[in-house]
């Protein structure tokens, strides 16, 4: 059984708190920063969906922005075109980008990495074409105009309650996450990514749980994919195009392989576009230098090498101690 | 029947240069055992270095395409020994990562030096299509098309050449087969990392000079190029140098065929099914090496 | 001790390509054995083990489990069944702590479903716990008690080769394979490697082993079948089998692994 240290804890009720809090910090009818915390909101869930895929199982996928598409577009396309009710559009959305998810999973347990990110990538280029030539359904090139806002109990939600509600999807989205990782099935995931043979020999169905992480990890982009279309009320292929650069950022800045990689990776790099406000046509190569430098030095992601600084620090204290796994 | 010939020579054209670009790829994987996902940015390089040396230092194509080569290299070197030299004993998914993000980093080099904008290649050889009589109709062949599958077809033949008559081609191989051992025969693993790197960046530069005239130049023609090369190469056998060949003319085939028979939108999408088919089959591509891990 | 067959491999052959590793190879473990497998280097023990525990498929043959067929059975199935390995060329979970390791062992014995986990059943509580102490007891069993949370990674090199004798265990299997247990080990390491196999087959697990170690193999089994380029050449006791003349040539110039 998983036991997470007090100071655990208490840094994530202090996270949740600051999240609580912000935007009226920020101020209700700020729709600038509204927007920004909001997306903090989705690139979270995205970033620890693409950590349970390439952090926990190994399988680098380099198109999970697709899933958002999709996930997205089904939203939009259930909700505004179909005429559904917004929950039932999202339980659709998310099924389907499960079903796309598990279509993958199928590459993904026949390819080893080059070849898979290959796939993945192809997978996503496919994707964005289909978008942007089926203009029946998806509004072409133009865009996919008109997502309404959310409406609960006939009350439309602004952008500041609408922050609410992505924040607690979000919260259940880690919590989620945090029970597959500390139980059965989250070690089994981990053993197919450090060493899948072995794995095999423990009686894990490697390809089969390959393939259920590749479901759900795609499930939960597309659920980022139905915030975010509610968010903007408005999709386009090419919005898509952007997040798969930033995604990656993320998810390898952040650190990999736990938790709050990811919640790192999400604030720091979520924030760059901001204080880059003035260099915005470089951020493709600040992602770029980004991403090269934490390989080299810091392969672990932010928080990685936060805490292996920590432990270096812990073990000068407790002299030739070997290294202990914490949480 | 005539349009299906047509087809297939514009395909072979075309294939030829997914192929010059997928050689490159292939042989940094199999000497280096490493996939190199900014390859299709050097070809975009290379692009903009012969605009350059063309057009503003009105240099004659022979030049123009030695200089794109090797000015690519360079380029290409500088940034293997800062960024990539360090992590070579790195776990695999450390340096693809960041090859991935060496992608962004070139093409904000040349967004830096040449700006964003697309800029037009005027056309080195004459466009003059050469009408073949073919079956009552006929066939249509530019000039380009035959530059293109003749460059494309020398380089290749040399490269084969090189591999297996030269001290260091044949090093390469051995590299490929077995780092550990070639070094302690003497091999230089160095020499063997900057041939590797400069060929696969000849390669893409002289690609890129010849597709210049055709779909202009911007910061951006890598990123889909570079995908349809690794396609290719992955088709045909990752690592495998005939494999490469083979994978970007079928790939080139593929495309012309699709757009000509089904529809030019989707030929993406055609290809990355065929892609997946392919490898479906045969995991290791067309002719790749089965890996038979030991336990 | 049982006289039945646990574990039999009728007529195995393994070909790669045009190599025959394995030739025709027919094998019976009895319950409650130490059975050793011993050859000269490629002789194909390792690669018979690959087929048992079915990560190869066998050219030709059968190999059947309890009276079961479990020839054509993905490794997963096969550790299920009640077959467990180690590896020759250690394969740990290497950014896991040991117990971790020892934990995913018990995985096909862990009582739990992804639903069970997403809603923190009752019953997925208790299967962790159950899956936890008896990871603890495993790694007690082996003498490894003290390093539960020790990375695997840092472990050194004998020990990590005995965590994967308790990872193995964790499946509660009814045969336990040993690839190689003593490589790299000292003569105190050997003997204390020896009583945690006698232990094993104390509490009821058959041990099937390959070893290069002569005199650990030849004191420590019950019975004794030698495979020289791919085939049997030699079956029986320790003894019967150390002064056979096939034997002794197959391993003429390598006698200095005894």
């Amino acid at each position: 059984m998983h036991k997470a240290k007090k100071s655990t804890w208490m840094v994530i009720a202090v996270m949740i708190a600051a999240a609580l809090v912000a935007p009226v910090v920020a101020g209700p009818k700020n729709n600038y920063m509204l927007n920004i915390l909001i997306s903090y909101c989705y690139f979270g869930i995205l970033a620890a969906s693409l950590n349970l895929l390439i952090g926990y199982t190994g399988q680098m996928s380099l198109g999970h922005a697709a899933f958002m598409a999709i996930g997205g577009y089904a939203y939009a396309i259930l909700n505004k075109t179909l005429g559904m009710h917004f929950l039932i559009a999202v339980i659709g959305a998310v099924v389907i980008s499960f079903i796309c998810g598990l279509f993958i999973g199928l590459a993904c347990s026949k390819l080893s990495t080059i070849f898979l990110a290959m796939t993945t990538s192809g997978f996503a280029k496919a994707v964005t074409l289909t978008i942007t030539n089926e203009k029946w359904l998806t509004g072409g090139a133009n865009g996919f105009t008109g997502i309404p806002k959310l409406t609960i109990l006939g009350h439309k939600l602004g952008n500041f309650e609408l922050y609410y509600v992505a924040l607690a999807i979000t919260l259940f989205v880690f919590l989620f996450c945090y029970r597959l990782i500390y139980s059965k099935t989250g070690r089994a995931m981990q053993a197919v990514r450090n060493a899948p043979i072995a794995a095999a020999a423990m009686g894990i169905n490697v390809n089969g749980y390959k393939f259920l992480v590749c479901g759900i990890s795609a499930a939960l982009a597309g659920l980022a994919g139905c915030i975010y279309a509610v968010n903007m009320n408005y999709l386009s292929a090419d919005m898509f195009n952007k997040t798969s650069i930033t995604l990656l950022t993320m998810t390898v800045c952040g650190g990999m392989g736990s938790l709050f990689g990811p919640v790192a990776g999400t604030l720091v790099i979520g924030t760059l576009p901001e204080l880059l406000r003035a260099f915005s046509g470089y951020l493709d190569g600040v992602y770029g230098v980004l991403i090269i430098l934490v390989m080299l030095f810091m392969p672990e992601g932010i928080y990685g090498g936060i805490r292996s600084l920590a432990e270096k620090v812990m073990s000068k204290k407790k002299a030739g101690a070997p290294a202990k796994k914490e949480a | 029947m005539t349009m299906f010939v047509q087809a297939l020579i514009g395909g072979i054209s075309q294939g030829a240069i997914y192929a010059l670009i997928a050689l490159g790829y292939s042989v940094i994987y199999s000497t280096l055992k490493m996939g190199h996902f900014a390859q299709g940015d050097f070809y975009m390089l290379g692009a903009f270095i012969g605009l350059f040396l063309s057009t503003q230092l009105g240099l004659p194509a022979v030049i123009v395409f030695a200089g794109a080569g090797l000015l690519t290299s360079l380029v290409m070197l500088g940034l293997e020994r800062v960024a990539y030299r360090p992590m070579y004993n790195r776990p695999m998914n450390a340096l693809l990562i960041a090859t991935l993000g060496m992608q962004y980093v070139v093409q904000q080099i040349a967004k830096l030096i040449w700006g964003s904008d697309i800029k037009r290649f005027p056309a080195m050889f004459n466009n003059q299509a050469i009408h073949i009589p073919f079956m009552g109709d006929s066939v249509a062949v530019t000039p380009q098309n035959l530059w293109v599958m003749g460059i494309c077809g020398t380089l290749m033949i040399a490269l084969v050449l090189f591999m297996k008559k030269t001290k260091t081609g044949i090093a390469m191989s051995a590299v490929s087969m077995n780092r550990k051992a070639a070094s302690l025969m003497g091999v230089k693993i160095t020499t063997i990392i900057t041939a590797t790197y400069t060929i696969a960046a000849c390669l893409a530069a002289v690609a890129g000079v010849l597709m210049g005239p055709v779909y202009s130049v911007s910061f951006s023609m890598g990123g889909s190029m570079g995908t349809k090369a690794m396609t290719a190469a992955v088709m045909g056998g990752f690592g495998s140098i005939p494999g490469a060949m083979l994978g970007g003319v079928l790939l080139g085939i593929a495309e012309t065929l699709c757009s000509l028979y089904i529809s030019t939108a989707y030929k993406d999408v055609f290809t990355f099914i065929i892609l997946l088919v392919v490898l479906f089959w045969k995991p290791q591509g067309i002719l790749g090496q089965a890996k038979i891990t030991k336990v | 001790m049982g006289n039945e067959i646990l574990l039999k491999a009728e007529k195995v052959t393994m070909r790669f390509g045009g190599l025959k590793a394995v030739d025709q190879v027919d094998m019976e473990i009895k319950q409650g054995e130490i059975h050793a497998l011993i050859g000269p280097n490629g002789a194909g023990k390792t690669t018979f083990f690959n087929v048992i525990s079915g990560i190869y498929m066998p050219t030709s043959g059968q190999v059947l489990f309890d009276g079961e067929d479990i020839t054509k059975l993905k490794p997963h199935q096969v550790t299920q069944r009640g077959i467990a390995r180690t590896f020759q060329n250690i394969q740990l979970f290497e950014s896991m702590s040991a117990l971790e390791n020892v934990m995913i062992g018990h995985h096909t014995r862990t009582d739990s479903t992804v639903l069970g986990t997403m809603f923190h059943t009752k019953k997925m509580k208790e299967a962790e716990w159950k899956c936890y102490h008896k990871a603890e007891a495993m790694l007690e069993f082996v003498g490894l008690g003290e390093e539960k949370e020790t990375l695997a990674s840092s472990l050194p090199y004998g020990k990590k080769r005995i965590l994967e004798i308790a990872r193995a265990l964790a499946s509660e299997p009814k045969i336990i394979m040993l690839d190689e247990p003593c490589a790299g080990m000292n003569a105190s390491e050997s003997n204390e490697l020896a009583q945690t196999i006698y232990k094993i087959r104390d509490s009821g697990i058959t041990v099937l082993l390959v070893e290069h170690d002569m005199k650990f193999v030849m004191g420590i089994s019950d019975m004794v079948t030698v495979l020289d380029h791919g085939g049997k050449i030699c079956e029986g006791v320790p003894e019967k089998v150390k002064r056979d003349p096939q034997v002794i040539e197959a391993y003429l110039g390598k006698e200095e692994e005894g």
